[in-house]
Order: C-alpha cells, then sequence, then structure tokens
C-alpha cells in the first residue's frame, strides 16, 4: 500500500492538531510514556504531558528532536484521515 | 511438528523488557494454540549465536531487539543481523526457506532489503521507529496492548497457516482496527506503525507447509474391464489392482 503521503501539511497546520488533540488531558494520560528512538538509534522516552512543550520548541526552529517526531506523527494522522498517500 | 524459534531479549531495557513479555504472552501462546513448537531465546539466549543456529532450523522466526538501518541487535545490544557481513551473508543464503518477522526499528530500510537479497526468503518489519506507549503503573497491560497485538497478528495468521503476505495483510487490517478504537491522544503512534511496516521477499512463502520431501507417485496397474465414472475420483473396476512401490490404502465404502 502507497504510505501516507505528508507534503501538504505543514508544522503549524500538525502543531495546531496536535494542541487541540491533547487539551484538556487527565492526569492519567499526561504519565503515559511514549517509546521511541532518536536520530542516533538511542532509547527515547518521554511523557504525553511533555508532548506540546517539544512540539512547540520544534515549531520554532529549536533542535528538539521528540518536537519534531511530534510534528511528523502529528501529519502521519492528518494524512491519514485524509485518505491522502503517495502515488508511488 | 512446525517449530518456531521466538527471540526475547530482555534486561533493564524498557523496550526490551515489555517486548518480552509480550511476545511471550501472544507469539509464544498463539504458536502453542495451533500446536507449533517453540524454540524460546529469552534474555542471555537471545544471543548470536544461538539466534544463527536455531533459526537456520526452522522456517520462521519472531525476532525482538534494538535496531537501525543496517543492524538488528538482540540481548545487551549485540549485534546479530548487519549490512555487508559475511555471517549474516552466508545465513541469508541458507534461509531460503526462512521467514523472519522483526520486531526491531528501522530495519526494514536498508537491512531487510539487503537480506532479501543475499537469500533470506521473507522478512516483515518496521521502515522507521516503532514508537508505542505505555503505563508504568499497568506493566505488563494498559495502553502498550494495542500496540503488540497489532505486531504480533502477524504470528498468529503464520502459524494458522498463512502465506507471509496474507499474514502482513491481517496485521494492516489489525492496525486499522486499533487504530479506529484506540484513545485519541495515541492514535498517531499507532498510525506511524501502520505507515512504516512493511514486507520484503516472498509473500507466497508459507511458513507452515508441510516439511520433507514431496511424497513419491505411486503406480497403479489395473488388469481387467472397467468403467469410468468421472476423470478425477471413482472408477469400477472388475478384476484386480495391483500397486507397485509402497502406498498406504484406505478403504472406502
Amino acid at each position: 500500500m502507497p504510505k501516507l503521503d505528508l507534503s501538504a501539511i505543514t508544522d503549524q497546520e500538525a502543531f495546531e492538531r496536535l494542541k487541540f488533540r491533547l487539551m484538556g488531558l487527565s492526569d492519567d494520560k499526561k504519565n503515559v510514556k511514549i517509546v521511541s528512538i532518536d536520530k542516533e538509534g538511542q532509547r527515547i522516552v518521554y511523557t504525553l504531558g511533555e508532548v506540546l512543550d517539544h512540539a512547540r520548541a520544534a515549531l520554532e526552529g529549536k533542535p528538539d528532536e521528540i518536537g519534531m517526531k511530534e510534528l511528523k506523527y502529528a501529519k502521519e494522522r492528518i494524512a491519514y484521515e485524509r485518505g491522502s498517500r503517495s502515488s508511488t | 511438528m512446525r517449530e518456531v524459534v521466538v527471540v526475547r531479549p530482555d534486561w533493564s531495557d524498557t523496550a526490551c523488557k515489555w517486548g518480552a513479555e509480550q511476545l511471550k504472552r501472544k507469539t509464544v501462546a498463539y504458536a502453542a494454540q495451533y500446536e507449533w513448537k517453540v524454540k524460546d531465546l529469552y534474555a542471555s539466549k537471545a544471543n548470536r549465536a544461538d539466534i544463527m543456529e536455531e533459526a537456520q532450523a526452522v522456517t520462521y522466526a519472531s525476532v525482538l531487539g534494538h535496531g537501525n538501518e543496517d543492524m538488528y541487535t538482540a540481548n545487551l545490544e549485540e549485534p546479530v543481523f548487519w549490512r555487508s557481513d559475511a555471517e549474516t551473508e552466508s545465513f541469508c543464503k541458507n534461509a531460503r526457506d526462512l521467514a523472519i518477522n522483526f520486531l526491531s526499528c528501522l530495519v526494514a530500510k536498508r537491512l531487510l532489503p539487503w537480506m532479501i537479497s543475499k537469500g533470506l526468503r521473507v522478512a516483515l518489519g518496521y521502515e522507521e521507529e516503532f514508537v508505542f506507549a505505555i503505563d508504568e503503573n499497568k506493566f505488563p497491560n494498559g495502553v502498550a496492548e494495542a500496540f503488540f497485538a497489532c505486531h504480533c497478528s502477524a504470528d498468529l495468521k503464520v502459524f494458522a497457516g498463512a502465506t507471509m503476505k496474507e499474514a502482513w495483510d491481517y496485521r494492516q487490517a489489525c492496525w486499522e482496527k486499533a487504530i479506529s478504537e484506540a484513545d485519541d491522544e495515541l492514535k498517531r503512534y499507532l498510525i506511524h506503525d501502520y505507515n512504516c511496516d512493511a514486507i520484503l521477499g516472498d509473500g507466497a512463502f508459507i511458513p507452515a507447509e508441510p516439511e520433507g520431501p514431496e511424497p513419491t507417485p505411486k503406480r497403479f496397474h489395473i488388469k481387467g474391464d472397467f468403467t469410468r465414472e468421472s476423470d478425477l475420483l471413482t472408477w469400477i473396476v472388475n478384476g484386480t489392482i495391483t500397486l507397485e512401490g509402497t502406498a498406504e490404502i484406505e478403504e472406502t465404502t
């Protein structure tokens, strides 16, 4: 199946959607941990409660790897919901 | 009996701790459900020498471990398969009847295409990082469950006798279902894993196919008068039938 096409989605749009999704997160949910890796392949673990701060930093052009990943995940969700896939 | 090698590294590493427990409760249990024998390489047993040796004796392996674009590692991050390594290449040449399901970040980007080009029959894996969510107060269940249930669904399908492509298609459908049912703030992580889930190699391969040589055709000598009622199944013989070679004869009425 063709991969999701993220090319038409801006960082700003992804951030706005992320902000909307994470508004009013309960305390239980804030402590849920996300397990991933950085670009060097090292493990990174962060909480849902920290996501918006990271994403905001990435949006402002800071080298925040978690933030950049979160913006990408947010774009993937937008593309998935739009059914937007690459033609190749 | 069919046999699967399950590789479950487990040390003080969050991802492997959760993954190892999940593969035990899912992949290992699914195998038992379909009467597959399990060679469970857990913790220190999940090392290069044992993986290389055991995986070559089976048609299917489900492996957990950290990875990157060029390397798959097992317990304590011991490198197991890596690109341009002579032993990995030799392993692949002898893996023409082997399928491997990798729960490992990034390996489907460069390592698995290379392993397939060297002879490994078919592999499932992730082209980017496999991301998942955990609630440490609810180990081993909670929000992690959907991520691993989706990943391990391909193992379930293989044990039931599916081709690797059918198993991968089933996993894709499981991701879609999980995405539709997930809490709003977790959907994007499931979508990411679904989007980077890949199959490489011969998708028509069936790990559960019977082992051993093809059955030898038996020749039947028919003497006497007979009439044929259909091309394939029913002949009415008024005379004798003899067999050449050995065969099991099943009585029918």
